[in-house]
């Protein structure tokens, strides 16, 4: 604390700059580990759910149970657009059957859109983390060549280079650099570490995507 | 529509998790530094001025009892300078007569090199005491010998003792906010060795560097010893950032 009086005014905006970036870094990691993890937990139980089940009506009266699944929601903007192609058919045609080629297509279609708005939820504040991993060791170094500064200047003007007279102000000094890296340390990891999660996440949705754009081209696609 | 309602806390609720993270982890940094306080073991280091080696006045101190230093011998009575430059000049006297001379003529020359080694060495005594004489009158009736000292020793005096070890407390407690700040300070170390009296006779302009000054005579204060014979000591210190001074 005494150290962080002592430092200064430049210095002191570089630790506070420093402190947000890492305050909101941990708030994201926290955030993202909780939204992966639970993403994660949520797709696997919809997938055994899914595989199971005898009808999409069956899957999409059960959808609430797998609220925070990135294949729920697939499943979910796949299904309502399929039931949109079918009662929009002829009305003496199977109702259960696609009266158009087409309705793939709108499928597979609103199966991307899907796909990509969980991608782009899914990734959403990992920017922050980048930044922050790679650009907060510079801040601090910043803050401690400045303060290196300062420090020979102060020792210039007193005209002693004793040990005491050197050593405060570079200690000072170096205490930005230790912020920066502590910053910026855990926002690489985490940033890493959530990429390869939602990586998997991405053809975790592919793979749905394909199977049911299968299961639709099996079971209602016109003959 | 499901991915709208989750239920965990969104990013505000991270952050403010976040945030009291830090608080905590920089709380416990306090309470650990708190508990790690650094104590350097201090030695005390007493610095000898060996320009002042040995004492400038011997005399200043408690002479030696005569008993215990054998008595100087006798100073030989002064030899005029005449007298060592030439040697005595014979008087003149007739050659002798061959065959007679030849035997005295060796012994006088013996004797006129004995009496003038003689000379040249109450010569080179005569010098010696002029150098001794020399350095005593340059150092004056000044005591600046070690008080209670025999007054045959080498040694510094309380006062380099004293500014040595303000030097050293200084040294560990220095900070200073402007450029070269200078405090005059008086202190009185007490027959103790305790410092009964400190004042500021002058102040250096900078409150950072006082408080260094104030917490120097404090640490050098604990580790002093006490003042010969049972005498209280006062002087005046400068203190710079180079260091400790007599002024």
């Amino acid at each position: 604390m005494g150290m962080f009086a002592s430092t200064g005014l430049v210095v002191k905006i570089v630790l506070i700059v420093l402190l947000y970036f890492s305050v909101v870094s941990w708030g994201i990691i926290f955030y993202k580990l909780l939204q992966v993890y639970r993403a994660n937990g949520a797709s696997k139980r919809f997938l055994e759910f899914f595989y199971k089940a005898k009808s999409f009506d069956a899957i999409g009266s059960q959808l609430d149970r797998f609220e925070n699944s990135p294949l729920a929601v697939l499943f979910q903007d796949g299904y309502n657009e399929l039931k949109k192609l079918r009662g929009k058919g002829d009305e003496k045609a199977d109702p259960s059957v696609i009266s158009t080629d087409l309705g793939i297509d709108n499928i597979a279609r609103s199966l991307r859109r899907a796909t990509t708005s969980e991608i782009t939820r899914l990734e959403k504040y990992l920017t922050f983390l980048a930044t922050t991993g790679a650009t907060a060791p510079f801040i601090g170094l910043f803050g401690t060549v400045w303060g290196i500064m300062s420090a020979f200047e102060k020792i210039g003007q007193s005209g002693s280079a004793s040990l005491a007279v050197v050593a405060p102000g570079i200690a000072e000094a170096l205490i930005a650099t230790a912020i920066g890296l502590v910053a910026a340390i855990p926002a690489v990891m985490g940033y890493n570490h959530f990429q390869q999660k939602i990586r998997v996440l991405i053809s975790e949705m592919d793979s749905f995507s394909t199977e049911f754009l299968n299961i639709v081209q099996r079971n209602f696609a016109g003959r | 529509m499901i991915g709208q309602t989750r239920r965990y806390p969104g990013p505000g609720g991270m952050f403010l998790c976040s945030f009291l993270c830090h608080l905590a982890v920089f709380a416990l940094i306090l309470w650990f530094n708190q508990d790690a306080v650094f104590t350097p073991s201090e030695e005390p280091v007493t610095y000898v001025d060996l320009a002042t080696l040995p004492v400038a006045a011997p005399q200043a101190g408690t002479p030696a009892p005569a008993e215990s230093t054998p008595a100087p011998p006798a100073a030989p009575a002064p030899v005029p300078h005449a007298a060592m430059a030439l040697p005595p000049s014979k008087p003149k006297t007739q050659p002798p007569v061959k065959g007679k001379t030849e035997k005295p003529s060796a012994e006088e020359g013996k004797e006129f090199s004995e009496r003038m080694k003689d000379l040249q060495r109450k010569a080179e005594e005569r010098q010696l005491e002029a150098a001794v004489a020399g350095l005593k009158s340059r150092g004056g009736n000044k005591t600046v010998g070690m008080p209670g000292a025999k007054g045959n020793q080498a040694g510094s005096d309380y006062g380099s003792y004293l500014q040595s070890r303000l030097k050293d407390a200084f040294r560990d407690v220095i900070a200073l906010q402007s450029g070269t700040p200078q405090a005059l300070v008086r202190i009185k170390v007490g027959p103790d060795g305790r410092i009964t009296d400190y004042r500021v006779e002058k102040r250096s302009g900078d409150p950072v560097f006082d408080d260094a000054v104030s917490r120097a005579v404090t640490l050098a204060g604990r580790t002093l010893r006490p003042p010969p014979n049972g005498q209280s000591f006062e002087r005046v210190f400068r203190f710079k950032p180079e260091g400790v001074a007599l002024p």
